[in-house]
C-alpha cells in the first residue's frame, strides 16, 4: 500500500515539475519576444548570384528586384492569409495551363552541345602526371568554357547506356526529357583530366588502378561516373560499365559454386557484360588479336592465339559455355593490349565488400568478394590482375543500408566515417579481406555543393523545358535570360508555382 | 507449374510459392532455395529441370536428402587455373535440419498425435481440444469462434 502511495506521489512530483518547466519556458519566450532586438531587413536577393531554387516559392519576385525597396503596397512572402475588402477570403486559384507555343523548339539544339571533346590533343610524354603545366594544358581544352552548361549525352554514349543500363538513382530525371543530359561541374573537369592522364600511362607490371568517387549521398557520384563513361566512349576507349553494383550481390541472378576456383559463379551477369561489350565495341574487338592461347572450359576448350577477340567474346554468349571463364579471358586480353585504354566503371563499389544476400547450401552468408564478378572487379582495382592501359573507376553508394561501405575502404579513399566507427578508432571492425581489397585504391572526393553555375544550368533546363508545368513565373524567366512575350503576364500579378 | 500435386503459379517467386506446402514458411523456403542454389528472385517459371527435380525429390521425402555441400571460400590472392584438377565435392557432416522436417501428411500426423497425447494423459489442453474450446487462455464469454470450428481431437488442419 505504502509503495503505491509513494509511486503516485512521484508521479505528481514529475508532472508538476514538467508543468513548472513548461511555464518557465513560456515566460522566457514571451520575455524574449517583447524585449528582443529588431529583426534585420530582408536581404537584397538577385538571381544572378544566388541559388535559383529560392525562386520556387509562392508569390512574385518583383519585390526583390536589384534596385527596388520592398514596397509597402505589395504583400510580403508567406502572408497570404487574410480577407479582402469585402470581408471574404480571396478565392483559390488553380494554376493556369501551360502555353506550349512559348517553347522554343530549337532551344535544345542551340544550347546543348555534345559532351564529347571538340579538340583534345593528348600530351605526348606524360612521364609525370603531377606536372602542373601538363595538367593545365589539358584543362584549357576540356570544358573550361562550359562550366555549368547542361550538355546532352551523344548517340554513342546513349548506346553504351542502352547496352549496360542506367543507375537507378538518376532515372527519375530522365523520364521528363527527350534526351539524357547532365550539367558540367568543376569536379567533372578535374575527374576527366585525371582519367585522361591515367589513359596515357602504359603499365608494364600490375599496379593498383582503382579511383573511387566518394562523397555524401546525393552529391552526384553516379552522374559523374556516367559523364566519365560517356567521355571515354566518345574518345575511343573500351568501356565496361556496371551501373548498379548492387545487382551483383542482391541475389537477383543465378549462382553456382565452382570447387576449382572456390568462388560462386554468376553466369548470367557475365553474359550480360559480354553482350554489352560486343554491342558497343564491335569494331575495336575485331581489331584486337589474342596473345597466347585462351583456355575457356574445363574440358580443354582453347581459343587459339592470334584470333579475333570479338570471336572469343561471342563464344561467351552461347549456351553450355563457361561464361565466367570467357569473360575472364576477354578481360585478360584487354588488360594486355595497349592500343585502346580500358575503363571498368562500377557504381556501388562498396557493396562488394560485405555480406551479399546470397547464401551457400549450408545457409552461411556469402561475402561479395567470394562471388566471381565482384572478385574480378576488385582484383583489377588493387592490381592483382594486369591492366596495362586504363583504370577502374568506382563510386561508393551510401544509400544501400544492407551493403554499407566498410571502414578499410573508407579509410583508403578518404571517405567520412560514421560516428561510431570514428569513435571506435583502432577498435572498429576491419576484416583482413576488406583491408586486402582496399590497398592501393585512391579516392576522388566529390563536393556536396552543386555550384551556382551548374545549378543555374539545371534550373534553366527545367524551366525552359517546361518540366515543372505549373511554374509560369515570367520574372524568373526574364532573369534567366529567356524571351518574354508582351502581355503574357497574369494581369492580377499573382504568379503561381 | 504442378509440383507433387500442388499448383505453384508461374509468376510467383519460388521462395514464396513453396509456402503452399504444409510445414514450409518464408525462412524454411529460403533455406531450401539456398540448399539447391536457387537465387531469391527466381520465378517458378524460371526454374531449371535439375532444380525442379531436386525440389520434388526433397519435398516427397525430406529425410532422404543428401547433406549440403561444403563450399570452401577462396582466400584473398588465390587464383585457380582451368587446367587444375577439379576437387571432389565435400559434404557437410553436421546435423541437417532440413532432413528432420515433417511436411504435408507427416506434419499433419504429428499435430494430430500431439493432441491425442494430451488427451490421453488427461491434461487441461487435451480436455479443451476435446470440448472444442480455446486452449491458450482466450475468452469464451464472447468470440472463440475459431476454436469452436476447428478444435477437436481429430484436428483436420483446415477450415470447414
Amino acid at each position: 500500500m505504502l509503495w503505491r502511495l509513494r509511486r503516485n506521489c512521484l508521479r505528481v512530483v514529475r508532472v508538476t515539475k514538467f508543468v513548472a518547466l513548461a511555464v518557465r519556458s513560456c515566460v522566457f519566450a514571451v520575455r524574449d519576444v517583447r524585449s528582443g532586438p529588431p529583426l534585420p531587413p530582408a536581404p537584397d536577393i538577385s538571381l544572378s548570384n544566388t541559388w535559383a531554387a529560392t525562386a520556387m516559392c509562392k508569390g512574385s519576385l518583383d519585390q526583390y528586384g536589384k534596385d527596388d525597396e520592398p514596397s509597402q503596397k505589395k504583400k510580403p512572402l508567406g502572408q497570404f492569409k487574410g480577407k479582402n475588402k469585402s470581408g471574404k477570403p480571396p478565392p483559390k486559384k488553380m494554376p493556369s495551363n501551360v502555353n506550349y507555343n512559348d517553347a522554343d523548339p530549337a532551344w535544345f539544339v542551340k544550347t546543348m552541345p555534345d559532351l564529347a571533346l571538340q579538340s583534345f590533343e593528348p600530351a605526348s610524354a606524360l612521364s609525370d602526371i603531377n606536372d602542373d603545366k601538363i595538367i593545365k594544358a589539358i584543362q584549357e581544352t576540356v570544358f573550361d568554357t562550359a562550366i555549368g552548361e547542361p550538355l546532352a549525352f551523344p548517340m554513342r554514349s546513349m548506346r553504351a547506356f542502352r547496352a549496360y543500363g542506367l543507375p537507378s538513382s538518376n532515372k527519375w530525371s530522365y523520364t521528363s526529357f527527350s534526351i539524357l543530359f547532365s550539367a558540367v561541374r568543376d569536379v567533372t573537369v578535374q575527374l576527366l583530366t585525371q582519367v585522361n592522364a591515367e589513359g596515357q600511362r602504359v603499365r608494364s607490371v600490375p599496379e593498383p588502378t582503382g579511383i573511387i568517387l566518394q562523397g555524401r549521398s546525393g552529391c552526384g557520384k553516379s552522374t559523374l561516373l556516367m559523364q566519365a563513361v560517356s567521355h571515354c566512349v566518345e574518345n575511343g576507349w573500351i568501356v565496361m560499365y556496371i551501373p548498379r553494383g548492387i545487382d551483383l550481390v542482391n541475389s537477383s541472378s543465378p549462382y553456382q559454386y565452382d570447387a576449382r576456383s572456390k568462388l560462386f559463379q554468376q553466369p548470367e551477369i557475365a553474359r550480360g557484360l559480354l553482350k554489352g561489350l560486343v554491342d558497343l565495341h564491335l569494331e575495336e574487338l575485331a581489331k584486337i588479336r589474342t596473345v597466347g592461347d585462351v583456355l575457356y572450359g574445363d574440358k580443354g576448350q582453347t581459343f587459339a592465339a592470334g584470333g579475333e577477340l570479338l570471336r572469343l567474346a561471342q563464344i561467351g554468349l552461347e549456351d553450355e559455355v563457361d561464361k565466367t571463364a570467357v569473360l575472364e579471358g576477354v578481360l585478360e586480353q584487354l588488360g594486355k593490349q595497349t592500343e585502346y585504354p580500358f575503363l571498368f566503371a562500377v557504381d556501388d563499389f562498396g557493396a562488394m565488400y560485405g555480406n551479399s544476400i546470397y547464401r551457400d547450401p549450408q545457409f552461411f552468408p556469402i561475402k561479395g568478394y567470394h562471388l566471381s564478378i565482384p572478385r574480378i572487379v576488385l582484383e583489377y582495382a588493387i592490381g592483382e590482375r594486369q591492366l596495362s592501359r586504363g583504370l577502374v573507376l568506382g563510386a561508393i553508394g551510401p544509400l544501400h543500408t544492407l551493403h554499407t561501405t566498410p571502414v578499410p575502404l573508407r579509410e583508403a579513399i578518404g571517405a567520412e566515417l560514421c560516428w561510431k566507427d570514428a569513435a571506435a578508432g583502432a577498435y572498429a571492425k576491419r576484416h583482413p579481406a576488406q583491408v586486402h581489397y582496399s590497398q592501393g585504391l585512391r579516392g576522388f572526393p566529390v563536393p556536396d555543393e552543386l555550384g551556382v553555375e551548374a545549378a543555374r544550368g539545371w534550373y534553366k533546363t527545367w524551366i525552359q523545358g517546361f518540366v515543372m508545368h505549373t511554374l509560369q513565373d515570367r520574372n524568373v524567366l526574364r532573369h534567366m535570360g529567356a524571351e518574354e512575350e508582351p502581355g503574357s503576364r497574369n494581369p492580377k500579378g499573382n504568379e503561381t508555382c | 507449374m504442378h509440383l507433387l500435386g500442388v499448383n505453384l503459379p508461374d509468376g510467383h517467386l519460388v521462395y514464396r510459392a513453396l509456402r503452399s506446402f504444409y510445414g514450409l514458411n518464408y525462412h524454411l523456403s529460403q533455406r531450401l532455395c539456398s540448399r539447391f542454389q536457387i537465387h531469391l528472385r527466381t520465378r517458378v517459371s524460371e526454374l531449371t529441370d535439375p532444380q525442379i527435380s531436386a525440389l520434388s525429390a526433397y519435398l516427397s521425402s525430406p529425410s532422404t536428402v543428401a547433406p549440403p555441400l561444403r563450399c570452401q571460400r577462396a582466400p584473398p590472392g588465390f587464383r585457380a587455373s582451368l587446367s587444375d584438377p577439379l576437387p571432389a565435392p565435400e559434404r557437410s557432416k553436421r546435423m541437417d535440419d532440413l532432413a528432420l522436417l515433417k511436411l504435408e501428411s507427416e506434419g499433419r500426423r504429428v499435430v494430430r498425435e500431439n493432441i491425442a497425447h494430451y488427451r490421453e494423459i488427461g491434461t487441461y489442453r487435451g480436455r479443451r481440444h476435446a470440448m472444442g474450446f480455446p486452449v491458450r487462455g482466450q475468452n469464451t464469454q464472447s468470440n472463440a469462434r475459431t476454436a469452436r470450428r476447428m478444435n477437436r481431437l481429430e484436428r483436420r488442419g483446415y477450415v470447414t
